[in-house]
């Protein structure tokens, strides 16, 4: 039951009974009025609970967009049922409006739409539709809460998708350059062209020249062969999803800007023509995708990606050779995405990494926080020169495990969140080149 | 329509972990409540010395059974009474009845005043204030009091003549604004009496401001009994009236209660009703939250800002100089195009050459000099902050 701001002035009124007819028989008539007053708006409300309810509502969403969320009310019941509805999502759809107000006829039924902007990703669920149904003096109102369970998948949002267009012309001017720039362990033959100026005339092919000699005579046409970079290799994407990927570096867990970056990484591996294949694991594997391509691999990927969150668990690093020799036997690139902080926390990373050195290509990606190297520099009072030292130390520890990682034959990535998507693109593009996929 | 089963339910929070200030509050709070309660009771109550003043059954030096009990055994018929009900209750002559009034709380109200009139032709006031002497003696005014002294009678009124002198702390009356037929005996001076006769409806009223000779501590000194004797064993019967708060509870005398209209405790009813109402309206929820799991927030930053709080409390200045020293060594060696692995002294040399500082100079800021204290500390830093822009300049310059 609830009551409406009518019924609460009507109580108030109550007042000039009380004083006009002396005390406990204008409270008496009163009461009897109120009761009245009740007894007719319940018994006449439309009853809530013979609604029915159906959500249509979008399966995906990307985090930024906002999307109707569509609720269809039939009333089967004898009664029309005015009031007011209130959809129930968790906070962070950003469901609004809150409440609308509800008209629905006997036998009728109506369309209600609410607009969703979530602002978190990941499973954004609805629990119950709650209807507030007015008798037909406005006074009193039956409420009903009926469980209509929804869902709505809300993906990372992909912001890094910018740095694509121009990652994607660099890994264009890489194709058809000649053997100078590229030719070596790595690069495949791809075709036999003509000799123009400024070609090396090392990549002469005096085979192929000889053969195309022209039999009517002529000049003779020089041909060089081109190469470009191998298709077809495989990339796997390691991402850490334990307690250290919780912490946030500029408003964004660490966890996030992996997932920018990987999937970026993807986007640009998978227009190259090799083979992406992704894990989130922390003490077990929490995401996969394995043997998609093209289009569908990013949409797998944000799909997978979308509900997953920090475990405030220690990351079990021993697992993870065995994990990409479950992906693949061939020789990877594997890249790594998780935090180098501190020497003693990197342990069991740096212990694991050998095992991967040796078959496989791989890159260490690590978010760094531009707040502390912010810090190394505002030395104004004491306790600012102590944060500043402090902040060189953290660094200095950054600088030691990337070090000891380059040791054992891997190659470390750091930016801060905004740079770390692109600058670990472009690194895959520089191993492309070089050819050490 | 896409559904998913219903959201698991919340995991129930830890019940937050009372704290040592908390409980040191509460108890605090508790023994100060106890504190202000003992105070306001031990204020509030009445006084022994309130209970027993004047009272006929008191042997205490306030009360006044000495005095009783000589009256009785002169042969006056003694009442006392603490309500009006029981003072009508008496049953005698007017004419032959004589009332002592001694009204403390200021518990009767005209109308109840005026009907002892009726019931007694002989009215002794004790220590009326002026409410009082409107009725009892119109005109006389209540006019302060005095410390304790012996006053002389010169008047003609019997008692008093017979006493000669009192002794008391006397409450003064100004009869100056009186009618003519108003005598003041035991004068203070300046017009001003303790003992006041007059007539009033009818009544003999003596308005009396020696209370305190009528008290088993008093009755003794000076003219005191013979007064006091006097002035009330004239008559057969003696009511000792002193009203006290039981008075209120008999109906007799209109409190706060009986003067409100019948319609006001249903009003604050119905206001309570309305206050019910309008909490319901506002505060009815349309429907249960949605629990949502929310992720944990972990500011990355907070290592670093610990061992910076770390280095500070425990005023670990090489340790936090060593970082700084090596975070501007490396940054040196990278401006002067050293490789990393440089050594110190090489890097030292190389800024040597470049900046035209005097080597030792360099060396004993960059590795040997160690700071006294917090300024120091300061001062080191911004030296180095010094050093690296003037090495970028000239690198940059070149």
């Amino acid at each position: 039951m609830a009551v409406s701001g009518w019924f609460v002035l009507l109580v108030a009124a109550g007042a000039a009974p009380v004083v006009l007819l002396g005390g406990v028989p204008g409270l008496a008539l009163w009461g009897v009025v109120l009761v009245a007053v009740i007894a007719v708006d319940l018994a006449l409300a439309g009853s809530p609970r013979a609604l029915e309810f159906a959500r249509d509502l979008p399966r995906r969403l990307r985090l930024g967009e906002s999307a109707p969320a569509r609720l269809a009310v039939a009333n089967p019941g004898r009664r029309a049922v005015h009031g007011t509805i209130r959809d129930a999502w968790e906070p962070s759809a950003g469901i609004r409006p809150m409440r609308q107000r509800l008209s629905v006829a006997a036998g009728d039924a109506i369309a209600l739409t609410f607009g969703l902007q979530p602002v978190r990703r990941g499973e954004r669920r609805a629990a119950h539709v709650t209807v507030r149904s007015f008798g037909p003096l406005r006074m009193v109102a039956r409420q009903a809460t009926i469980p209509v369970p929804g869902s709505v998948r809300v993906l990372p949002p992909f912001t890094a998708r910018k740095h694509l267009p121009s990652r994607l012309a660099r890994l264009r001017e890489l194709d058809g350059r000649t053997s100078v720039m590229v030719r070596g362990q790595g690069t495949e033959f791809d075709s036999l062209r003509e000799y123009v100026r400024g070609d090396d005339v090392r990549s002469l092919d005096w085979r192929a020249t000889a053969r195309r000699r022209d039999p009517a005579g002529g000049g003779v046409k020089l041909v060089v062969r081109t190469w470009r970079p191998e298709r077809d290799r495989r990339v796997v994407i390691v991402i850490d999803s334990s307690r250290t990927s919780a912490a946030r570096i500029a408003d964004e867990p660490r966890l996030d800007t992996a997932f920018e970056a990987s999937l970026l990484l993807a986007a640009l591996a998978t227009r190259a023509g090799d083979r992406v294949d992704m894990l989130v694991h922390d003490r077990v594997v929490r995401g996969r995708v394995q043997g998609a391509t093209g289009a569908d691999l990013l949409a797998k990927m944000v799909d997978v990606l979308a509900p997953i969150e920090p475990e405030l668990l220690e990351g079990d690093w021993h697992a993870i050779p065995e994990l990409v020799r479950s992906v693949t036997t061939q020789k990877a690139l594997v890249v790594i995405l998780t935090s180098i902080d501190t020497p003693g926390g990197s342990r069991p990373l740096l212990a694991m990494l050998p095992t991967l050195t040796r078959r496989h290509t791989v890159v260490v990606a690590a978010v760094t926080d531009p707040g502390v190297v912010e810090a190394t520099r505002e030395r104004g009072g004491s306790d600012e020169v102590y944060r500043a030292a402090s902040a060189e130390r953290a660094l200095l520890d950054v600088a030691r495990v990337a070090t000891a990682i380059g040791q054992v034959g891997a190659e470390v990535v750091t930016a801060p969140p905004a740079d770390l998507p692109p600058a670990l693109a472009d690194r895959y593009l520089a191993l492309k080149a070089a050819g050490r996929l | 329509m896409s559904v998913a089963a219903p959201p698991a339910p919340p995991t129930p929070a830890a019940p937050p972990r009372r704290t040592l200030r908390g409980v040191l509050i509460g108890v605090s709070l508790a023994v100060v409540f106890l504190l202000v309660a003992v105070i306001v009771y031990a204020v509030t109550r009445p006084q022994q010395r309130e209970v027993d003043y004047l009272s006929p059954t008191s042997g205490s030096p306030y009360g006044s059974r000495a005095l009783v009990n000589v009256l009785r055994d002169q042969g006056v018929d003694v009442e006392q009474a603490t309500t009006l009900a029981e003072v009508r209750a008496v049953d005698s002559d007017p004419a032959e009845t004589t009332l002592v009034l001694y009204d403390y709380y200021l518990v009767l109200g005209s109308d109840q005043r005026r009907e002892l009139f009726e019931i007694a032709d002989r009215i002794v006031v004790l220590d009326p204030l002026d409410a009082e002497l409107d009725d009892f003696a119109p005109g006389v005014l209540h006019a302060g009091d005095d410390l304790g002294d012996t006053f002389p009678a010169d008047c003609d009124l019997p008692a008093a003549e017979k006493a000669e002198a009192v002794s008391a702390a006397p409450y003064l009356y100004d009869i100056a604004e009186a009618d003519a037929e108003v005598t003041g005996c035991f004068s203070v001076g300046d017009g001003l009496y303790s003992v006041v006769h007059t007539r009033t409806r009818g009544s003999e009223v003596t308005v009396v401001g020696l209370s305190p000779a009528f008290t088993n501590g008093e009755i003794l000194k000076a003219g005191n009994a013979a007064f006091a004797l006097n002035l009330l064993g004239e008559n057969e019967t003696l009511i000792w009236y002193r009203p006290d708060l039981s008075e209120l509870e008999s109906g007799e005398i209109p409190t706060a209660v009986s003067l409100t209209p019948p319609w006001v405790t249903p009003l604050v009813l119905l206001l309570v009703l309305l206050g019910l109402a309008a909490a319901i309206w506002r505060g009815r929820r349309l429907g249960p939250l949605v629990a949502e799991r929310l992720p944990v927030v972990v500011r990355a930053n907070e290592t670093m800002e610990g061992r910076a709080r770390l280095y500070e409390r425990a005023g670990a200045r090489e340790h936090a100089l060593d970082s700084l020293r090596i975070g501007t060594i490396a940054r040196l060696a990278v401006w002067c195009g050293l490789p990393r692995r440089a050594t110190v002294d090489e890097v030292v040399d190389a800024v040597a050459a470049l900046t035209g500082r005097d080597r030792d100079t360099l060396a004993h800021l960059l590795v040997d000099r160690i700071p006294a204290g917090d300024g120091a500390l300061v001062e080191l830093s911004d030296e180095l902050l010094v050093l690296e822009a003037e090495v970028t300049r000239v690198v940059r310059g070149r």
